[in-house]
Formats: structure tokens, C-alpha cells, sequence
């Protein structure tokens, strides 16, 4: 029998081979789920989002009670963040919802006009700060208190086998923007007043990428999670997507690869049309992350020789589907896509996917 | 005979020479619904061009808030001649435990520039405020939004009760991880993959196409 040190190396080694495009002994599976861990243990979500600890702790024995697979996209809940993710109030359990609903952004307009020229003047940081604890009521000293015990929660992770796969996450910065404004106010910026908009960018992209550099150095993070989610070229016309959202992505993703790391793309919703734009990054250093929106097949027909693909069994599936069509599913991709693929849920395991159905997943890639 | 051709000019999202066409307009004396009618008009091209792939969210939303800027012009025009005339009304909300509004809200503004009149019942509405509503303004069609599959069992009960309170109307369902499995699953007429989507369907309910 393995020892857990054992199993972390052997699955890490197995994760970083499939990003790497290289042949593996099985297809890797890592799980990106927080709340979906806590139905599975039967915590409410209240009690899970009290504290990332509490919330690492469940997701953890959810894990252990899963058993073979190789990691968790996270080592806590989600949640929790999205003020300092999104720049918008998010709505918890157990606080302005019923203890057992699942956390919601609250997206209205928060972010002013005047606010752009505060960015300009101050910088991004010295606004975000007082943003967030102004006004969207975030306790920031106690987030950033219970993030600095990431390390000792990723160790928890690694001490039971399972690797944390991306502890360093980052959002794109034309999220911050369209998160705080709303987005139809974001969009009506971009039309009105295209060229403050993109100087505010260019402001918080500068800082962004310095801080993602020493944080690479920091922590030594072998995958960093980019989330554009927004910025899906279903979204946009070509015009406003090469100018505001492509620019910043490629900007970023290229200093994470500079700093050694492997950068992990969350693609939600539809990317078809602009796939071919992630050529541009080296070969094995990128991962295509996709919730099912965007056609795999399509990902791999023009990405497949370039980067990984994580992905995509959809929400629907795992919440309203039965454990044959979601092993049929996986066993299929596992097929299909071939090396340079790693099983994955589509965006983040529902609260209410079916506990059969995240085994099937693993069932498919280990072919137990 | 206006200068400014309205109808292709919000079809380029010109929200300058819109403003300026209505202005013109009214100042030539030509009728508010008249006028209205060319925006709406102007509305079916961006459709077109969104179906064609042509225009994009983007385009979309820019071009509903060039609608709602220059109909807010005609509004005392309007409100003198009585009540609007429309194709149809929807009842549109987000079911209960969801709280997601921003495609609700692009799907409200888009019928309204289509001629439709909506009645928004908000977010989070629980099963009777659906039912109310239908028993109150006796809609077409009914629309349900969600942006969590934890709201699926909800809205299939929120299906279920409408279609009890009148078996005639049209129930829609969409939102983030919808598709048609979900409709069928919550029992509903159909599934509507975006705004234009939503203005088809609810077109086809009201027997416009």
C-alpha cells in the first residue's frame, strides 16, 4: 500500500505529465467543488462559509470519503472571496440568506464614474483596499488573516495524497471592472468612454502582474487559476474583445508563464470563436479549463497540440443526469481527448450534484 | 420627411443621430407611436444582426439602452394617447433561492424595445408570486430565470403550479446552465438560450410567427 507521500508525488506527477502533454499512466481527475463537499458531509453552508478553515476542513473529508482521484482545484470555499474577486457584494448563507442556501453575487452598480479617476490618480490598490471595506462591508483584515493560513491548508491537502492544484488564483482585470460597475454599466463604458476605461485597466493590470509575480515567487505555486470568465467571445464583438479583454489576458497569462508557473484559463461560457488566439502561448504551459459551453471537441481540434484541457462535464449533468451517462461521458472523453487531458467537472461541482455521479467520474478515470 | 433614417440608425447603436431623428421628429409633428414604432423597428434589425451573429451581448446591451434613452423622450407623448398597445405581456422573474437578475434584466429590456409588455416579478420570488401574477395580468407567456441548478427543482414546482392556475399559458425557462434537458425536467413549453431567443418564443406564443 501506498503511502500518502507516495500518492501526492505519483498524482501530482500524473497531473503535471498531462499538462505537460505527455502520456500518463491513466487520465488524471481533479475536482473543482467547495459547496458540493459540504452537502456531501451534510454541513450546512452557513457552518461551511464560517470561516476557510471550517470550509477546508469538510472539503478535505469530502475528498477522503471520495477516495481515489488526484486533487482539488482549492483548498477552500469560493465564496467567501468574491468581493475581492468580482468587487461586488456577495450574499452568504446564513447571514442575508437561509443557512443551507448556496452564496450568490449581489451585482448592482457600486463602482462610480468618479471612481475611475480615483483609480488613475491613486493607483488600483490603495483604492481596492478602501473599496472593499468601505463599501462592500468586507472585513479585509480577517480575510487576509485566514488566507495566510493557505499554506498550512494546501499542506493538510498534500499530508492525506491530494494535490492542491491551483492555490494561486487571479481574475482577469476587466472583471474587477465589470463586476463593480454591473455589467450592462460596464459595457455602456466601453461605448461612452472607451479610452478612460482602458487607461483604468492598464493601471490595475500593471499592479496585477506585479503582485502575481511575487506571489509565484512567494509560494512556489506550480499552476495559477485565471478566470476571465466574462470575457467569453460570446460576449463581445471582435472589436472590444481583442481591445478589452484579450490584451489583458495575454498580458497576464505571459508574466505567469515568464515566472515559471503554468497558467490554468477558467473558461466559462462560449469561447469558440476566439480559440485560436490561445496558439499564442507556449506549447505545455497553458491549460484550457472549460465548463462545457465552449464545444471540447472544438478546443481540442484547435488546441490540442498546444495546451492541456481540463474539463467538462457539465452542472446539469452531475445535478440532473444518472452515473451511467456520466461514466458513458467521461469514458468517452477519456477516449477522445486523449493525453494532455484532465477529467474535470464543468466550472465548480453543484451543491446538488448527485453523489453518484462525482463517483462515476472517477469510476471513468481510473477504471475502478 | 425625416432627415435622419431612425431605424438604421439605432441599428448602427448611433445613440447621437437617434437622439436627434426623435428630436426631429417630434418637432415635425410626427405621432409618438409612429416614431416608436420606427425604434422598434431599429430593435428587429439588431436581432437580425445578433442572430446572424453579426452583433454580440455587447451590441445588445448598448443598443437597449440607446432604445430606452430615446423612448424616454416620447414617454408624455405616449402617456397622452392611453395605454401603449403591445403584442403580448410575459411574466419574467427569477425563482425562488436565486437572486441573479442581469440576464433577467437584458431579457425584460429586450421584449420591452420588441413591444411587449412585461411584468417583472423581481428575484428570489417565491412559487404564488408567479401564480398572482398570472391570475392578475393574465400573460401569454411566462418567464422563468435561474443561474444555480439548486433552483431547478423550485422551478420545476413554480411550472407545475402556473400551468395549474392557467393550463393556456406558455411557460419559458432560461438562465446560466439551462438547456433543453432542464426544460424538460421542469415540465416547461420551452427553453430559450438568450434574449432573442425569448423574443421568438414568445412571438410564436402570441401567434406572431
Amino acid at each position: 500500500m501506498k503511502s500518502n507521500q507516495e500518492l501526492l508525488d505519483e498524482r501530482t506527477n500524473r497531473v503535471m505529465k498531462a499538462i505537460a502533454l505527455e502520456k500518463t499512466d491513466r487520465t488524471p481527475m481533479v475536482l473543482m467543488a467547495d459547496a458540493f463537499c459540504a452537502k456531501h458531509m451534510g454541513v450546512k453552508l452557513a457552518d461551511f462559509c464560517s470561516s476557510l478553515k471550517a470550509s477546508s476542513k469538510v472539503i478535505l473529508d469530502s475528498a477522503k470519503a471520495l477516495g481515489d482521484f488526484d486533487g482539488m482545484n482549492s483548498a477552500f470555499a469560493a465564496g467567501p472571496l468574491f468581493p475581492l474577486i468580482f468587487m461586488s457584494k456577495v450574499k452568504m448563507p446564513g447571514r442575508e440568506l437561509a443557512d443551507d442556501i448556496l452564496w450568490q453575487l449581489d451585482e448592482r452598480e457600486v463602482m462610480t464614474h468618479e471612481d475611475y479617476d480615483t483609480i488613475l490618480n491613486k493607483g488600483w490598490g490603495p483604492f481596492m483596499g478602501e473599496y472593499v471595506t468601505n463599501r462592500l462591508g468586507v472585513d479585509l483584515n480577517t480575510l487576509m488573516g485566514e488566507l495566510s493560513d493557505t499554506p498550512q491548508m494546501v499542506k493538510n491537502f498534500n499530508d492525506a495524497g491530494y494535490m492542491i492544484y491551483s492555490p494561486l488564483v487571479m481574475i482577469t482585470v476587466n472583471e474587477y471592472l465589470s463586476g463593480g460597475r454591473s455589467m450592462p454599466r460596464f459595457i455602456n463604458d466601453l461605448y461612452k468612454m472607451p479610452d478612460k476605461v482602458e487607461a483604468v485597466l492598464d493601471v490595475i493590470q500593471k499592479e496585477q502582474i506585479d503582485m502575481i509575480r511575487l506571489q509565484i515567487r512567494a509560494t512556489n505555486s506550480k499552476v495559477v487559476f485565471m478566470a476571465p470568465s466574462r470575457g467569453a467571445s460570446e460576449f463581445w464583438s471582435p472589436k472590444l474583445w481583442e481591445r478589452f479583454v484579450w490584451k489583458y489576458i495575454k498580458g497576464l497569462a505571459d508574466a505567469v508563464i515568464e515566472e515559471g508557473a503554468i497558467v490554468n484559463f477558467h473558461i466559462d461560457a462560449r469561447w469558440d470563436r476566439d480559440l485560436k488566439y490561445f496558439r499564442s502561448f507556449p506549447k505545455g504551459k497553458a491549460v484550457f479549463e472549460t465548463d462545457g459551453a465552449t464545444d471540447i471537441y472544438k478546443i481540442k481540434e484547435v488546441l490540442g497540440d498546444r495546451m492541456c484541457i481540463k474539463g467538462d462535464v457539465a452542472a446539469v449533468m452531475l445535478a440532473l443526469g444518472t452515473p451511467d451517462e456520466v461514466y458513458n461521458y467521461c469514458t468517452k472523453l477519456i477516449n477522445d481527448m486523449g493525453p494532455g487531458f484532465i477529467l474535470s467537472c464543468g466550472c465548480s461541482a453543484p451543491p446538488n450534484a448527485k453523489l453518484e455521479n462525482v463517483k462515476a467520474m472517477i469510476s471513468a478515470a481510473t477504471g475502478k | 420627411m425625416s432627415k435622419i433614417d431612425l431605424v438604421k440608425v439605432l441599428a448602427e447603436l448611433d445613440e447621437d443621430m437617434v437622439v436627434a431623428g426623435v428630436k426631429e421628429q417630434i418637432a415635425a409633428g410626427v405621432p409618438a407611436m409612429e416614431i416608436l414604432n420606427q425604434l422598434q423597428q431599429g430593435m428587429e434589425q439588431v436581432g437580425k444582426l445578433y442572430e446572424a451573429g453579426d452583433y454580440y451581448l455587447s451590441e445588445l446591451i448598448m443598443s437597449a439602452d440607446v432604445f430606452s434613452m430615446a423612448s424616454s423622450l416620447l414617454d408624455s407623448s405616449l402617456t397622452s394617447g392611453g395605454e401603449t398597445k403591445t403584442h403580448g405581456t410575459m411574466v419574467l422573474g427569477t425563482v425562488k433561492d436565486d437572486i441573479h437578475d442581469i440576464g433577467k434584466n437584458i431579457v425584460a429590456t429586450i421584449l420591452n424595445c420588441n413591444g411587449f409588455k412585461v411584468v417583472d416579478v423581481g428575484v428570489d420570488a417565491p412559487i404564488e408570486v408567479f401564480v398572482d401574477a398570472v391570475k392578475k395580468y393574465k400573460p401569454h407567456v411566462v418567464g422563468l430565470c435561474c443561474l444555480l441548478t439548486t433552483a431547478f427543482d423550485v422551478m420545476k414546482e413554480t411550472v407545475t403550479a402556473v400551468k395549474a392556475a392557467d393550463p393556456s399559458v406558455t411557460v419559458l425557462v432560461g438562465g446560466g446552465p439551462v438547456d433543453n434537458s432542464v426544460a424538460k425536467y421542469c415540465g416547461a413549453d420551452g427553453y430559450c438560450k438568450n434574449a432573442y431567443d425569448a423574443v421568438e418564443s414568445t412571438k410564436k406564443a402570441v401567434g406572431m410567427n
